[in-house]
C-alpha cells in the first residue's frame, strides 16, 4: 500500500514537473522546427562572442532577432554573421531557424513567430498575406533555374528562333501542346511563361504540371514530359550528353534575386529599428567578405553540414560562385528590387494575388533600413 | 422498424445535424466574433463559402475550377479505391481461408502495410510516371490495406459451430467459404470498405503530390503555397463532404446487403 503512494506521488511529480518545463519559455517561438545543429548555432554564437569585443556587451543588452532561413544559399548570410559574433558585437543576437521551404517560413510569420527572414519568390506572399516589410534583395540566384529537354527531342533540333535570345532552344511548332514539370507558384513559373512568350506561345498552348524539382528529375529521366524545371544542385544531376537547357533565367534576361524581409511588428518596433539597421549593415558586410570564394565556399559547406546534407565541395563550387551576394557597389547602381516587382507583377497577371494585393505589396517595399545600412557600411568600413 | 427505433433514428440525426451546426458555429465564433486567430491562417467559415461559391467558376488561381478539381480528385481516389477494394478483399479472404496462402502472403503485407503511401511517389514516378494510374496507386496502396486486414479478421472471426454445421450437412470447403465465412464476416468486410475510402481520400493529397495540374489535393497545396488559408479550407471542407457522401453511400449498401446490419 506504501508502495503505491510512493509510486502515485513520484507519477504526480514527474507531471507536474514535465507540465512546468513543458509550459515554460515561449521565447524561442518556432522552437519545435529549430534543428538541433541550429541550437547549437545559437550557442556557439555566444561563445564565439566571447573572443570578440563584444564580451563587455551583456546580453540583457542585446536585441534579439528570430532569424527564420532555408537550407539553401541565400542563408548562409545570417549563419556567417552569427558565427562571426558580429551580431553581438553590433548590439543584437540572431536565433536562427531553418526551413525547408518558403512557405514554412510564411506560416511560421503568419504565426508571429519570426522577425527577419530570408526568401525567394514566396517573399511576394510574404508582404500581400502578412503585410511582412520588403527589406533589399541581397543574392543574384537566378543561375541554375532552368528548364531542361531531351537532346533528341523536337526542340532541341532548332536554337535561336527569336533572335532576341540566341541560346534559347525550340520553335512554336515543336514546344506546342508539350507538358512542363515546374512548381506551379513560383519563379519557375514565370521562366516558363517568358520562355512561351519568346516563341510566341501562352500557357495555354502548353500542359504545365505541377512537380518539384526532385520528383521533376525522377519523372523526367525516366521517359515522362518534355521539359522538366531544374535548380542547383539538382541541375548538375543532369547528364550533359542528354539532356540541354532549353531556357534559364539566364538566357532569357530575366532578374531572379532572394530577399531580405522582416515581420510588420518588428519593423514598427521603434526599439528594434537600430538593431535592423545594423543586421541589414551586416549582411553588405558579409557580401564583401564573400567576394573571397575560399570563404563563401567553406561557410557553404559549413552551412549544408548544419542542416544534414552531404556535397562534395569540386560539385557545388561553381553552383555557389555563380549566385553573388550584393555587395555594397551592387547595392548602389543596380536595381536590386526588380525581381521582387516582376515577381508580384506576374503573380497578379497570373492571378495568383489580386490587383489590390499587389498595391500592398508595392507599399511594403521599403528602402528606408537599406539606405540607412549603406550609410552606416559606409561610415564604418569604407573609410 | 418499429415506432421506436424510427424515433431512436431521428433523434440521432438531430444529434448529428446539431453537432455538425455546433463546430460551425464555434469555428465563426472564434475567426468572426472572439477573433481569436487571424483571417490568414484561419478564415470564417462564411469567408471559407465565399471562396468555396467563388471557386464555383473561377479558374484562379490554381487554373481549375471547383467542380474540375472536385472530377479530377474522384478520378484518382475512387479508381485507387475500387482496385484497392477488388484486390484487397479478395486477398483478406484468400490469406484467411487458406493457411498456404496466408504463411507465403501475410510476412509481405505486414512489411508493405507500415510503408506510408507518400514513400512510395518516388518508385511510383518510375514504374508509373505521373499520370492518373501512377496516383490511383498511391491511393490504392492506403486504400487496400484496411480491405485486407478486415476481411482477413472477419473471415477469422467465422464462428466455428457454423462451420460445423455446415461439414454436418456435407458442404464443400468452398461451398462453406461462400455460404457461411463470407456472409459472417460481410459486417467487417464493409467497415474495412468504410475505412479504406477514408484512407483514400486522406491520402489525396500525397498523391496529388506527384505531378498534378488539378484536383482537391494539388488545391490545397498551392493555397499553402499561395498563403491562401480560404482556399484551403475549401479543399478541406470538400473533401470531407465528398468522403460523408460516398460513406453514406457504402452504409445504404450495407444495409441492403448484410442481415441485420442497421
Amino acid at each position: 500500500m506504501k508502495k503505491k503512494k510512493l509510486i502515485a506521488v513520484f507519477l504526480s511529480l514527474a507531471l507536474m514537473a514535465s507540465v512546468v518545463t513543458g509550459c515554460g519559455n515561449s521565447q524561442g517561438g518556432a522552437g519545435d522546427s529549430q534543428t538541433p545543429a541550429e541550437e547549437k548555432n545559437v550557442e556557439a554564437n555566444t561563445g564565439e562572442a566571447g573572443d570578440t569585443e563584444a564580451e563587455d556587451v551583456s546580453s540583457e543588452e542585446l536585441v534579439t532577432i528570430r532569424v527564420s532561413t532555408l537550407a539553401q544559399q541565400l542563408s548562409i548570410p545570417m549563419h556567417y554573421i552569427s558565427k562571426m559574433g558580429w551580431d553581438v558585437e553590433n548590439g543584437f543576437k540572431l536565433e536562427i531557424t531553418t526551413f525547408a521551404q518558403g512557405s514554412g517560413i510564411n506560416e511560421a510569420l503568419g504565426s508571429g513567430l519570426v522577425d527577419v527572414f530570408t526568401i525567394g519568390a514566396a517573399g511576394v506572399s510574404s508582404c500581400s498575406v502578412y503585410d511582412a516589410v520588403y527589406l533589399f534583395s541581397h543574392c543574384d540566384s537566378g543561375a541554375g533555374q532552368q528548364f531542361m529537354i531531351r537532346a533528341d527531342s523536337d526542340m532541341a533540333a532548332e536554337k535561336g528562333y527569336n533572335p532576341d535570345y540566341p541560346e534559347v532552344y525550340g520553335t512554336p511548332d515543336s514546344v506546342k501542346d508539350k507538358s512542363f514539370l515546374l512548381p506551379m507558384g513560383t519563379a519557375a513559373q514565370i521562366l516558363a511563361d517568358m520562355y512561351l512568350e519568346a516563341l510566341g506561345l501562352s500557357e495555354d498552348d502548353v500542359t504545365l504540371i505541377n512537380m518539384d524539382d526532385t520528383a521533376a528529375y525522377q519523372a523526367f529521366v525516366s521517359g515522362q514530359s518534355d521539359f522538366a524545371k531544374t535548380s542547383y544542385p539538382t541541375a548538375d544531376s543532369y547528364d550533359p550528353e542528354q539532356y540541354l537547357v532549353a531556357c534559364s533565367m539566364t538566357n532569357l534576361n530575366c532578374p531572379y534575386y532572394d530577399n531580405i524581409l522582416c515581420s510588420r511588428e518588428f519593423y514598427e518596433d521603434e526599439s528594434k529599428h537600430e538593431a535592423l539597421v545594423a543586421l541589414c549593415e551586416q549582411l553588405i558586410r558579409v557580401a564583401d567578405v564573400f567576394k573571397d570564394d575560399k570563404i563563401l565556399m567553406e561557410t557553404m559547406m559549413e552551412w549544408y553540414e548544419i542542416n544534414g546534407q552531404a556535397c562534395n565541395p569540386d560539385e557545388i563550387e561553381h553552383q555557389v560562385l555563380e549566385r553573388p551576394f550584393f555587395t555594397y557597389d551592387d547595392l548602389t547602381t543596380i536595381d536590386s528590387t526588380a525581381s521582387f516587382k516582376m515577381i508580384a507583377d506576374f503573380y497578379a497577371v497570373v492571378g495568383n494575388i489580386s490587383d489590390e494585393d499587389l498595391e500592398k505589396v508595392y507599399k511594403n517595399m521599403d528602402d528606408t533600413i537599406i539606405k540607412e545600412a549603406l550609410e552606416a557600411y559606409a561610415a564604418d568600413y569604407m573609410k | 422498424m418499429t415506432k421506436q427505433r424510427k424515433q431512436f433514428a431521428f433523434r440521432m440525426k438531430v444529434i448529428s445535424v446539431c453537432a455538425l451546426f455546433g463546430f460551425f458555429l464555434i469555428w465563426y465564433l472564434v475567426t468572426e466574433v472572439w477573433k481569436l486567430a487571424p483571417e490568414t491562417l484561419l478564415p470564417s467559415p462564411l469567408k471559407a463559402l465565399e471562396t468555396g461559391i467563388g471557386k464555383w467558376s473561377i479558374k484562379k488561381p490554381d487554373g481549375s475550377t471547383l467542380p474540375q478539381h472536385i472530377f479530377a480528385s474522384l478520378r484518382v481516389s475512387l479508381l485507387g479505391f475500387c482496385f484497392g477494394a477488388v484486390i484487397g478483399v479478395p486477398l483478406g479472404i484468400l490469406m484467411a481461408w487458406w493457411e498456404k496462402a496466408d504463411m507465403c502472403l501475410k510476412p509481405v503485407f505486414d512489411f508493405v502495410r507500415t510503408i506510408p503511401p507518400i514513400a512510395w511517389i518516388p518508385i511510383m514516378i518510375i514504374l508509373l510516371g505521373i499520370g492518373v494510374v501512377a496516383k490511383a496507386s498511391i491511393v490504392f496502396l492506403s486504400a487496400f490495406i484496411p480491405c485486407v486486414v478486415n476481411s482477413y479478421t472477419g473471415i477469422k472471426s467465422t464462428k466455428k459451430v457454423h462451420i460445423w454445421v455446415g461439414q454436418t450437412f456435407g458442404a464443400s470447403k468452398t461451398r462453406l467459404l461462400f455460404k457461411v465465412a463470407i456472409p459472417s464476416a460481410l459486417p467487417y468486410i464493409f467497415t474495412g470498405l468504410k475505412v479504406s475510402l477514408n484512407s483514400s481520400w486522406g491520402s489525396l493529397v500525397a498523391a496529388e503530390m506527384l505531378g498534378s495540374d488539378s484536383g482537391l489535393g494539388y488545391m490545397i497545396q498551392l493555397g499553402r503555397l499561395l498563403c491562401r488559408a480560404d482556399l484551403i479550407i475549401v479543399g478541406m471542407v470538400v473533401i470531407g463532404i465528398m468522403g460523408t457522401i460516398l460513406s453514406a453511400i457504402l452504409d445504404f449498401m450495407e444495409i441492403k446487403l448484410v442481415k441485420g446490419a442497421m
